[in-house]
């Protein structure tokens, strides 16, 4: 294959912000474990994920948090994790979340509303959570696609609790680009990851055109879907090679504390 | 305009296999089109004309791509076709689709008026969009509905592409799809954009069923080329990126950085297409006796 393209980005380090791990009752996912997650991050060169399991989102969270820790042990040089919290049990958020960062490696939180039964974000159960958040200075990363919460809610959330910091999942792609862009300047601590957008062309030119690269992440959403079809929308995109740094990296070591050493 | 490859061939610059790796090797996208798009939001919106179709390609280091017209997916499959003829610049690169309906309603000819007047203009592959969703052609693909049609395109030898236009979480009508590729075991059929969560039903599909060939880029799952080529070989993938609305550089990283071959990447990378499609002589000779 052609190895050097002159119109394809070559950034100096991929940070993958949004990663999944394990089986998904959905659909079948081929080598969906660690090592098959590593191994298309070698294939396509992202140095570090950060990874929550399907088990925790979609059926029981602490199995799920628990093959993030196996899976944190196994390559502590690529991966790193987020903790999920299910609302549906809201006793054992803080317990949960407190468990998880006993661990250095854990260092985000992903919340899926949608999976756990369209829990709204702003609801009670989940309040513990952005607490913890916010004295910890952590990220949130909420799944937002398919409707779901509003964008008002998420702005909300980002006012009620300025020290957390606010990921949308899939960059709120199913909202007007313009109203997501009008968030994200309205509220410092609110970051869009790009998996889901990606799948079109051109949107990733859009939203940085509209809103600078300073506060869009990578994400690839792998092993949910082909993690190449996602970053190779980024690395041919015409944007400059210092706003593919940002989104590819530079944003998320910062938020993740994930830089090279 | 001489669409084929043929002596001089713009997608086997090497003849024959061609090189497996290096410079050499060739990239043909199954399904790309032109024209100025409804659009929307979250997209590139602009008019893409050929030439900046080729523009693209050029950028990405594509060799040569199938071509239909936005305006026969997006209003009426007979103006687009007709619009694609004016439109495309007698380019070996850009090889015409033509969108194609049943007959029944009198928008479209008979069924062996169609693949003469395909042959007659060189175009190398039909597409159908027969899903209910209201960005598709809405009919059925049933028998009774598109089998002369069908019947027609499997004796001439011509491609079908099908896309169901499918929204995320969706899949295909397998069982007509079933139904179809049971009933005509010479016609290629090129299944577009199946997404990420098909494999249950389509492998059991692509098991039975030799004549089913998936498009690269539409195929999105996890280390799914990886998986498709150990259970299938290669020779059941085609290369394609659905562009504009999807990324050619995306589909092109696809499968560049799947751990497959260098012979299995140039197989999907325009080997098998590019066996697919009709000969420029058998067009040639079959437009001279129409």
């Amino acid at each position: 294959m052609h190895d050097a393209h002159p119109a394809r980005h070559r950034p100096a380090r991929i940070v993958d912000a949004h990663v999944h791990l394990g089986h998904f009752r959905n659909f079948h996912i081929p080598q969906n474990d660690v090592d098959g997650v590593v191994a298309a991050m070698d294939a396509m060169g992202i140095d570090v994920a950060v990874v929550s399991a399907h088990a925790a989102i979609s059926s029981d969270v602490v199995y799920g948090n628990d093959l993030v820790l196996e899976a944190m042990a196994r390559r502590p040089d690529r991966i790193v994790g987020y903790c999920v919290v299910n609302p549906n049990y809201p006793d054992s958020v803080t317990g949960e979340l407190e468990r998880c960062f006993e661990h250095p490696g854990f260092r985000g939180v992903k919340v899926h509303p949608e999976l756990h039964g369209d829990h709204p974000l702003d609801s009670r159960a989940y309040r513990p959570m952005w607490e913890f958040a916010a004295e910890r200075g952590l990220p949130v990363l909420s799944h937002s696609y398919f409707g779901g919460d509003s964008l008002d809610v998420f702005g909300q959330l980002a006012e009620r609790y300025p020290t957390a910091q606010v990921i949308l999942g899939h960059a709120g792609q199913d909202f007007p680009m313009d109203d997501v862009v009008a968030l994200v300047e309205n509220h410092d601590n609110v970051w869009l990851d790009l998996c889901g957008a990606l799948s079109n062309d051109g949107a990733v030119d859009a939203l940085t055109g509209a809103l600078g690269s300073t506060r869009i992440l990578f994400g690839s959403d792998l092993p949910f879907v082909n993690g190449a079809l996602q970053l190779g929308t980024l690395l041919y995109s015409r944007l400059t090679a210092e706003q593919v740094a940002d989104i590819a990296y530079r944003n998320a070591e910062r938020l993740f504390r994930v830089a090279r050493r | 305009m001489n669409v084929m490859p043929s002596e001089a061939d713009p997608l086997d610059p090497a003849g024959g296999e061609g090189p497996v790796a290096g410079p050499g090797v060739s990239f043909l996208d199954c399904g790309v089109h032109i024209g100025r798009r409804s659009g929307a939001q979250w997209t590139a919106n602009r008019l893409l004309t050929a030439a900046g179709l080729l523009a693209e390609l050029d950028r990405v280091g594509i060799d040569a791509a199938v071509v239909h017209h936005t305006l026969a997916r997006e209003y009426s499959p007979r103006i687009g076709n007709e619009l694609l003829a004016d439109e495309l610049p007698g380019d070996d690169r850009l090889l015409p689709a033509w969108l194609l309906l049943p007959h029944h309603t009198g928008e479209f000819p008979r069924p062996e008026e169609v693949v003469a007047r395909m042959r007659e203009a060189g175009v190398v592959m039909g597409r159908l969009h027969p899903s209910t969703d209201a960005a598709a052609h809405r009919f059925l693909l049933a028998e009774w509905v598109v089998g002369p049609l069908l019947d027609e395109l499997e004796r001439s030898g011509i491609p079908v592409a099908l896309d169901f236009h499918l929204f995320r979480r969706a899949e295909p009508p397998w069982a007509v799809l079933h139904e179809v590729l049971r009933h005509h075991p010479g016609l290629k059929v090129i299944l577009m954009e199946v997404q990420g969560r098909n494999n249950r039903t389509l492998y059991p599909l692509l098991e039975r069923h030799d004549n089913l060939y998936v498009q690269s880029a539409g195929f999105n799952v996890h280390r799914g080329i990886e998986d498709f080529v150990a259970r299938f070989g290669a020779e059941r993938m085609v290369f394609g990126s659905g562009y504009p609305e999807r990324s050619m550089g995306a589909a092109r990283f696809h499968l560049e950085t799947a751990d497959i071959s260098a012979a299995d990447k140039q197989r999907i990378a325009a080997g098998n297409l590019r066996a697919l499609l009709p000969r420029a002589n058998d067009v040639a000779e079959v437009a001279h006796h129409a």
